[in-house]
């Protein structure tokens, strides 16, 4: 685009409205700052443009650019000062849009640290398991010797419970720290949900529970790994149980859908809950963060990377008024 | 309740040991020796003859494993590993020495009970597949034997097969022995005239 002194926009180019969503008419003559850059990055755009503006060319910052549907792209821009015959003159402005890089980038950085923390972890938690089994062996022989005090007993009853936990954190970080290896097939995965809800069974503790399907159950193939895809299932349903006040009722709903043009199935699960906060909300996919009280917090972070992994999407459904529903979308093919 | 166990019991972790000879104890078994390494560990099922040994793979001097393949090098033996590592590498040494079963800890008193069973049950049924393979192959080892003597009856006295099979039989019950020790006797002597090389 050319951005006149005034910042008003004079050319918008048609990749630029591809891009953005708006028309040349739409934004031409509007001050490009106010129009695209998020109000964070609007003095550092400002500023750059005044240099390029003064005859020194810019080359190379990175910023963000707001789209028309709310979506921010992440750019590389280069700008210098042109001037054409008539003695008018603006500022090219050549953005080049480099989200999907910059999402590659994040995700290698991502898979590195993690590679990183999965070989401290692993080691952590092989000799944790030997001093779990000490402590374990400990508490065993003690309890033996206290059959007879009960009160001295609870409080064993409440080491066990804590080194249970312990156990649970330290292999849960393992698992979610340890590279994913899927071994992807052809896969109902209408079956694969209801295999993880026959394992909920024990979590259900007599706990009354309602589980209903709905949608286009037409075709619910896709190439997953079977057992991360119900591990998927698992920590989420597992959260709806233990979310519920009273009977819960659990909604699958099955549509198909599209993940950047390649056929997808989107499910989603909805419970009965009460539903999530906007920090819960934000911060849910987070390692570690968690609401139970024993909980790990890696459940849905594990659900995750296990979907990304399959190139899938996980999302929490924002236009949900009651309960938690999590949306996801699974590409159909490997 | 299950049966009443011969144990041995293999851990350098004094309070592990104590454990498990406490809780095998519990469960009802007679635990015969505890020990702390690995030739401590050969030696004792070597000396006691247990029924079953529930050890600890890293130890000093001899690991569980490497102990395992040396003891049931001598006489099979179901092993039991209870270990903090469960790494591909040693679950494959593990199969490959034999183990019959795989804890991983840290491990309470209740895992033991269907490892425990489950391991003897199906050693049981190994050793019994063991000694019917070598059975069959000794029958068919005298099988053949006999069919050699046949063979050669059937050639040097000129008679069909029932009739060298008649005197092959006439023969065990005259010195009274065994069909095949009848058979041995036959090729035995023909050996004699065959010519020396």
């Amino acid at each position: 685009m050319i951005v006149r002194e005034d910042r008003s926009i004079a050319y918008f180019s048609r990749f630029a409205e591809s891009l953005t969503g708006y028309s040349a008419e739409d934004v031409e003559n509007h001050d490009f700052c106010a129009t695209f850059v998020p109000p964070a990055q609007q003095s550092t755009f400002a500023r750059e443009f005044r240099s390029a503006w003064e005859g020194e060319p810019r080359g190379g910052f990175e910023g963000f650019v707001v789209c028309r549907d709310g979506t921010v792209r992440w750019m590389l821009w280069n700008a210098r000062r042109l001037e054409d015959e008539s003695g008018d003159s603006g500022v090219l402005a050549v953005g080049q849009d480099i989200t999907n890089l910059k999402r590659v980038q994040d995700q290698l950085l991502q898979t590195e640290r993690l590679a990183a923390i999965g070989q401290m972890v692993a080691g952590l938690a092989h000799e944790s398991r030997n001093a779990l089994q000490r402590s374990q062996a400990c508490l065993g022989m003690l309890a033996r010797r206290i059959k007879d005090q009960p009160e001295a007993l609870e409080f064993v009853a409440g080491i066990q419970q804590a080194q249970d936990d312990l156990y649970r954190l330290y292999e849960g970080v393992r698992g979610y720290t340890a590279p994913i290896r899927l071994k992807r097939e052809r896969c109902d995965l209408g079956e694969v949900i209801r295999e993880a809800w026959s394992q909920l069974d024990s979590s259900r503790r007599g706990h009354e529970a309602l589980f209903g399907e709905h949608g286009d159950r037409q075709d619910l193939a896709c190439d997953v790994d079977r057992f991360a895809a119900a591990q998927v299932f698992r920590n989420i349903l597992e959260n709806s149980l233990s979310a519920a006040r009273g009977i819960a009722k659990i909604d699958i709903t099955w549509s198909a859908s599209e993940l950047d043009q390649v056929p997808a199935l989107r499910v989603v699960l909805g419970d009965n809950g009460p539903g999530l906060n906007d920090e819960q909300r934000r911060r849910i996919f987070e390692p570690f963060y968690t609401t139970k009280t024993h909980g790990t917090g890696l459940g849905m972070a594990i659900s995750k990377r296990i979907v990304e992994a399959h190139g899938g999407r996980i999302a929490v459904d924002r236009c949900q008024a009651n309960g938690t529903s999590i949306v996801i979308d699974w590409p159909r093919r490997a | 309740m299950a049966r009443s166990l011969k144990i041995v019991v293999a851990d350098d972790e004094p309070r592990m040991r104590a454990y498990l000879r406490e809780s095998l104890i519990d469960l009802g078994h007679d635990v015969v020796a505890v020990t702390a390494s690995g030739p401590e560990l050969v030696e004792a099922c070597r000396a006691l003859r247990p029924e079953l040994a529930v050890t600890d793979v890293k130890m000093p001097d001899l690991d569980g494993i490497e102990a395992t393949a040396e003891i049931c090098r001598e006489t099979p033996l179901p092993v039991v590993l209870v270990s903090a590592y469960h790494d591909q590498a040693t679950v494959e040494r593990a199969e490959a020495a034999g183990v019959m079963a795989y804890l991983v800890k840290p491990i309470v008193e209740a895992d033991l009970v269907p490892v425990i069973a489950l391991a003897i049950r199906r050693f049981d049924e190994l050793q019994a597949l063991r000694k019917e393979t070598a059975d069959l192959r000794q029958t068919l080892e005298e099988r053949k034997l006999i069919e050699r003597a046949k063979g050669l009856l059937m050639k040097t006295a000129g008679v069909d097969e029932a009739a060298a099979f008649h005197r092959l039989q006439k023969l065990a019950s005259q010195k009274s022995k065994k069909l095949i020790d009848a058979a041995r006797m036959v090729l035995a002597v023909e050996s004699v005239f065959q010519p020396q090389a």
